[in-house]
């Protein structure tokens, strides 16, 4: 029972994970927003557009 | 709530991104040397009962629509006609500051007039009387010390309540204007017409200067001493290379490493112990011990474990950043950057290479002309961004283990000197554009503001961990499959897995260069999506194998575990090559997409992935010929 109760904890975290990085490349974001962009958030990051 | 648009303008460095961060409490780049904002950047705020949106726009010191800066800070204010426009001042050199301000007043632009920076205007004895500069130019004017939070707080009041419809030009403006207008109808040709209404602006703002400001002439020179030993012809480059040396030190020995190592230990020791032993007491099915335990801890932890590394080398190069020093790097470097074609200008973006090569890539469109844009997009990627310095530091800590500072700082030269032959390659081959000239503006050394360091060093961090609980932990889980799954399902042997047949593939052109072992061709094709997967993916594929045949040892920690395996799998020169080759190899899939999307083609993107590989892959090959050749 543990191992499919981690497994579905699992399975949420890579779910989320890809959905990151998904939007990440569908949006054209990068997770260095913000690092030396001038970007003040994601909201604002001029590469992110957002 | 009725709302408020807010446009800050002024020249690069005059703490307009400061102020803008006290105002929206957002963080952002807030630099020390010129021209550190390249794009607009909005904030949101409410004050008084109203909406107000803050908009930071570059700096620049004309709007002459020459530069992308100077276009994008025109076209804004004309077309998008904020309710107020603040141009902030350096109260400290107005003569200069007043040329933008005197042209955005010929653009019929109303303005509020921020003097900014008083402490450095009153330490050189500069007094500025504010109520006479409003009356002769008829505008609001209100006085600022970026850092203090009480003045920037007079500053939105003054805003929020202001009615610009109050005020009008003045007779002298006015008159000014007229005369301007006189000049375009004159009949001169372009170029004359210009140098006449430049002379009439400077005639202008001479004026107001006598008129409006006083000079006691007891100014402070610290900053004056300061060059004469840090920017002197003979000692600047000596003293930037021992203040690089020293940030190294400070990073790889004296305070990150022996915290990377406490983390390292807590994540390899007690963190996997206490995981192991409640995964056994709840008697969760073996591969999924083992893929929470090599393939989720090992992954995501083998790259946690460079976290204190990241943010301790961010901390020192934002805090140099703070203190005027990081300016004075163009200015020191622009001899060498001009014998390459470019110019010292071109060493900002470099600078930000060093943390990641996406932003130091947009960095470059500050950068004036076509050719040192292009050169410095595809020379930053060599440098060793945050990603990258994980590999170099895993490696020198484990083969040279006395030297781990040394060698990681030869790494990080060994990335500059290949960017410097690469732009002069592609200078005298690809670019043969002219190359352009560059003003530079020393900003006087100060004592950096420690929350925007920390804000800083965060902002730059932050990165690196949501990276680590996204791409890092999905990579590492897609490892842990490829590297224990094969076409006949679950594998105890990794060497017949899906990911030793990717790596064995890969692996098949570095048969010379001493790396040839699946495993570090696998860590080289997952390197390419993230750097931080080498480390993640050596973490999984060593840490696994060991602990597999030595099951009576799996009490030892996974990072001893990681590094026997390692240690085993490569000689000296062979690390010292792939070390070489990770610094220098295709960049990262983010990378990729931003030259792509900067240079606007598919080619560009191309030739830097292929350029770059070819250019690793030779030196690495040098590197480790070369070593045998000499008996290493």
């Amino acid at each position: 029972m543990a191992t499919y109760i981690l497994g579905a904890i699992l399975a949420a975290f890579l779910f989320l994970a890809a959905r990151h990085i998904y939007r990440n490349l569908a949006d054209g974001k990068h997770d260095c927003c913000g690092e030396e962009t001038n970007c003040t958030s994601c909201a604002s990051c001029p590469h992110c557009g957002k | 709530m009725s709302s408020l648009a807010v446009a800050l303008t002024g020249n690069p460095n005059t703490g307009k991104s400061t102020i803008f961060n006290e105002l929206t409490g957002a963080r952002q780049k807030i630099g020390n040397w010129p021209g550190v904002t390249v794009d607009k950047k909005i904030g949101y705020l409410s004050h008084q009962g109203r909406n107000i949106s803050v908009v930071d726009l570059p700096g620049t010191y004309s709007v002459n629509a020459r530069s992308p800066e100077e276009k994008i800070v025109i076209d804004y204010l004309l077309n998008e006609k904020p309710d107020l426009v603040v141009d902030v001042l350096d109260s400290s050199n107005l003569e200069r500051n007043l040329y933008l301000t005197i042209q955005l007043l010929e653009q019929g632009i109303p303005l509020l007039l921020d003097l900014n920076m008083q402490d450095e205007a009153r330490r050189h004895g500069i007094r500025v009387d504010t109520e006479k500069l409003g009356a002769t130019l008829g505008m609001p004017v209100v006085e600022t010390t970026a850092r203090s939070r009480d003045s920037i707080h007079t500053l939105l009041d003054v805003f929020t309540s202001t009615v610009m419809e109050k005020y009008q030009p003045s007779e002298k403006v006015r008159a000014h204007i007229a005369r301007v207008k006189e000049l375009c109808e004159s009949g001169l040709s372009a170029d004359a017409l210009e140098e006449k209404i430049i002379e009439e602006r400077y005639a202008f703002i001479d004026n107001v200067v006598a008129e409006c400001v006083s000079v006691a002439g007891v100014g402070s020179k610290t900053s004056e001493k300061i060059d004469a030993v840090l920017a002197n012809g003979w000692t600047a480059l000596p003293l930037f290379l021992v203040m690089l040396y020293a940030v190294f030190q400070i990073t790889f020995e004296w305070i990150g490493q022996p915290m990377a190592d406490a983390l390292d230990d807590f994540i390899g020791g007690p963190l996997t112990d206490a995981v192991t032993e409640t995964l056994e007491s709840w008697e969760v099915a073996d591969w999924m011990q083992s893929l929470i335990v090599d393939g989720v801890i090992g992954g995501v932890g083998g790259v946690l474990t460079f976290v204190p590394l990241i943010f301790v080398l961010f901390f020192c190069l934002s805090f140099l950043d703070g203190t005027g020093y990081m300016a004075r790097v163009a200015f020191i470097t622009d001899p060498i950057m001009r014998r390459v074609g470019l110019t010292g200008k071109g060493v900002m973006p470099l600078m930000m290479g060093f943390g990641c090569a996406v932003p130091a890539i947009m960095g470059a469109r500050a950068l004036d002309s076509e050719k040192d844009r292009m050169t410095s997009i595809l020379v930053t990627p060599f440098l060793t961004c945050g990603a990258k310095l994980p590999i170099m530091a895993l490696f020198a800590a484990m083969f040279f283990p006395d030297n781990a500072a040394n060698v990681v700082f030869a790494m990080y030269i060994l990335g500059v000197v290949m960017a410097i032959v690469a732009a002069k390659l592609l200078g005298g081959t690809v670019f043969q554009e002219q190359g352009s000239t560059f003003l530079l503006e020393l900003p006087p050394y100060r004592l950096p503001d420690m929350k925007t360091v920390l804000l800083e060093t965060w902002d730059k961090g932050k990165g690196y961990l949501i990276k680590a609980g996204t791409i890092i932990f999905a990579m590492s889980v897609l490892i842990w499959f490829l590297g224990n799954f094969n076409f006949g399902g679950m594998t105890e042997e990794m060497n017949e897995s899906f990911l030793a047949a990717l790596g064995t593939a890969m692996s098949k052109l570095f048969i010379f260069h001493g790396f040839d072992t699946w495993e570090a061709g696998a860590a080289v094709i997952t390197g390419i999506l993230a750097k931080e997967s080498v480390v993640s993916t050596m973490g999984i594929l060593y840490g696994v194998g060991e602990i597999s045949a030595e099951a009576e040892d799996a009490v030892e920690t996974a990072a001893t575990l990681m590094q026997s395996g390692m240690a085993s799998a490569f000689t000296t020169m062979s690390a010292v090559a792939f070390m070489v080759f990770s610094q220098l190899y295709t960049p990262c899939v983010t990378a990729l997409g931003t030259i792509k999307k900067e240079t606007g083609s598919w080619k560009w993107m191309g030739f830097s992935a292929a350029y770059m590989f070819a250019v690793a892959w030779l030196v690495s090959l040098v590197v480790y010929q070369g070593g045998r050749l000499l008996g290493f």
